[in-house]
């Protein structure tokens, strides 16, 4: 078959991509517990924040700059979608704001195809991140390390803060019970609005770091968001464990999908969400059916 | 009767419009017709059984396929009988589909509908022995022939018109039928509150199987006229935006009217083919219209229309009667 170090290059490509879909994820989910939503505009967030990257780094040259930016700003975007559109349409009940977030899903990408047009776009790969290392007798491109990088550190500052601080418990309170917690005077509307707009900002880092990897594209979204949707099935909504775990799996699922039978990688991403869907509805962390 | 009577003439009066119609036109029916028939297909997961499908395109798919592919290896296999074909093979899946769906509710019903017409997307653009993968498989279309009637040219629009109009008649009245079965106002009960169902002793899972198989074969149906008349299958017919497309059809014109789905489709046909006239970054306004309706309207044009009625009927001073709500089972 393949040398080893075939395999441990294609794993970690596999870690490195898992990760992101984590970063990707991670938010979705907390959005999810919260507030019972699946927001699928979360995909054009990201979309979006590869689309803010390059234009960012057209206009002042810095990668660095676009990092915070794009953040910032899909964050805000966020907090208005939330705040305007989405709390209209709680009173209808669930399935209408899937459907709003489906809409909104739809309203971006066009208006990002609108504004940037169809083309893909080339986001270059900061000067500072050029280059490979080696790694296991071969080369390893430095630019994936930091995406793995990035996201494990933004990974391990979300469970510090859930974990160790009070606006963590807060928010841990409020995707288990929120009427509980609105009952105790905490102001969970407010909550939530931060919690979305947090989420948006790290679908759009997200975008950010994925842009100089996989190119600002119009399809970048559409693939996130089935990748993604598995993640959280797979993970159980809500769980931020099982996103991490789940992400892992379908990165390496991918990663050597590509290796062994990549006519069908994709058939087996949706096989295996399918049978967890049947077998274990809530996912491998969920606790809710 | 007087209902019956008006029925009678809007059926007279759409088998009279290719008279009427320019072919540009009468193409433009020809795709509103299968789309609504594909919309009311979907509207009776979504709007009877409260089942938002986001896969609803695979068995569209489903049934453009099985079409093409009995029309290209059975020789001399008349249109009818390839759409029959479709019908069955859009049950079957629908059948094993909702096997594993049904159970499911919300959000996570969506998902794995979702997930079932990725597979199928993904077998219909790798499988390319059988479906010739993205060129697509075309679709040589036999004309039809009415005994002692002569021979409806199916390359000719008129005549694919009225072949199209009676079987999308013929589908909408079975489906107009079931609606109006115990089983269709049970389903209707399940949305509310399935539990309560069970407890009153209905089978839940099997009528909710039963929906779901009906609703798969009325769009496999739709899914081999679409084939038949752009001669053409390909990936597409099963991708995301097809499903999201019928979803835009059904909330536009109104979930909760048997018809507001057929409505939304011969809306957002025309609207479509107005706007990407006016703008090429037309589908950035169907978005905005999608948002905008579930915001303001998320009962539809339909629901606007009985709003709308409502507010004349009570100027009219006529006894107001009993708020109807815009629930299913109005035609």
């Amino acid at each position: 078959m393949f040398p080893l170090p075939v395999y441990a290059t294609q794993a970690l490509h596999g870690v490195v991509y898992g990760m992101l879909l984590f970063l990707v994820s991670s938010g979705l989910t907390l959005v999810f517990g919260m507030m019972g939503i699946l927001n699928i505009a979360h995909a054009a967030f990201y979309m979006l924040g590869a689309y803010l990257a390059y234009t960012t780094v057209q206009a002042t040259g810095s990668f660095w700059l676009s990092l915070a930016l794009a953040p910032l700003a899909v964050g805000a975007l966020g907090a208005v979608v939330e705040r305007a559109l989405l709390r209209r349409t709680h009173a209808f009940g669930h399935v209408y704001e899937l459907l709003l977030t489906f809409g909104l899903f739809f309203m971006i990408q066009e208006a990002t195809r609108w504004i940037w047009g169809s083309y893909t776009l080339q986001v270059p790969v900061p000067e500072a991140l050029r280059g490979s290392v080696p790694f296991l007798g071969s080369q390893y491109p430095v630019y994936r390390l930091f995406i793995l990088g990035v996201s494990a550190l933004i990974g391990l500052a979300m469970a510090a803060v859930l974990l160790r601080t009070r606006v963590g418990i807060v928010i841990r309170s409020a995707v288990s019970d929120a009427e509980m917690v609105s009952a105790l005077g905490i102001d969970t509307p407010r909550v939530m609005t931060a919690v979305f707009a947090v989420g948006s900002a790290l679908a759009a880092l997200a975008g950010v770091i994925a842009a100089p990897f996989v190119q600002a594209d119009l399809s970048m979204g559409a693939t996130v968001l089935i990748d993604a949707f598995v993640v959280i099935v797979i993970g159980g909504f809500g769980s931020l464990p099982g996103a991490l775990l789940a992400s892992l799996m379908i990165g390496e699922l991918q990663s050597f999908g590509i290796l062994w039978f990549s006519e069908f990688a994709l058939v087996f991403e949706f096989l295996l969400m399918a049978v967890v869907l049947i077998a274990r509805p809530q996912g491998l962390f969920g606790e809710k059916g | 009767m007087r209902r019956r009577a008006l029925l009678l003439a809007a059926v007279a009066a759409l088998y009279a419009l290719p008279a009427v119609l320019d072919t540009v036109r009468l193409r433009m029916a020809i795709e509103i017709l299968y789309f609504g028939l594909f919309a009311v297909s979907f509207n009776l997961l979504f709007g009877y059984a409260g089942l938002l499908s986001f896969g609803h395109a695979a068995t569209f798919g489903v049934g453009g396929y099985t079409v093409g592919l009995v029309l290209k290896h059975v020789p001399g296999a008349p249109l009818l009988a390839a759409l029959v074909a479709g019908a069955a093979a859009g049950a079957l899946v629908g059948l094993v589909i909702g096997a594993f769906c049904v159970r499911l509710r919300g959000t996570y019903f969506a998902l794995l509908t979702l997930a079932f017409s990725q597979f199928l997307y993904a077998v219909a653009l790798k499988w390319r022995a059988v479906t010739r993968g993205d060129d697509g498989l075309s679709v040589a279309v036999p004309d039809v022939a009415l005994p002692g009637l002569g021979v409806l040219r199916m390359a000719d629009s008129g005549g694919f018109y009225l072949v199209e109009l009676t079987i999308v008649l013929a589908c909408l009245a079975v489906a107009w039928r079931f609606t109006r079965t115990p089983l269709g106002h049970a389903v209707v009960l399940m949305r509310e509150n399935d539990e309560r169902a069970a407890f009153l002793g209905y089978n839940v899972f099997a009528t909710k199987l039963i929906v779901f198989t009906v609703a798969a074969t009325l769009a496999a149906v739709a899914g081999g006229l679409f084939a038949s008349f752009q001669r053409l299958v390909s990936p597409a017919a099963l991708d995301l935006t097809t499903g999201t497309v019928v979803v835009f059809m059904a909330v536009l014109g109104g979930t909760g009217a048997f018809l507001g789905p057929f409505l939304g489709a011969a809306v957002y046909m025309l609207f479509q083919d107005w706007l990407s006239k006016t703008t090429e970054n037309w589908q950035f306004f169907i978005g905005l219209l999608f948002v905008a309706m579930i915001l303001y309207a998320h009962h539809g044009l339909i629901g606007l229309v009985g709003r709308g009625w409502g507010l004349w009927r009570r100027l009219a001073r006529r006894p107001a009667g009993v708020e109807e709500p815009a629930a299913p089972g109005k035609l």
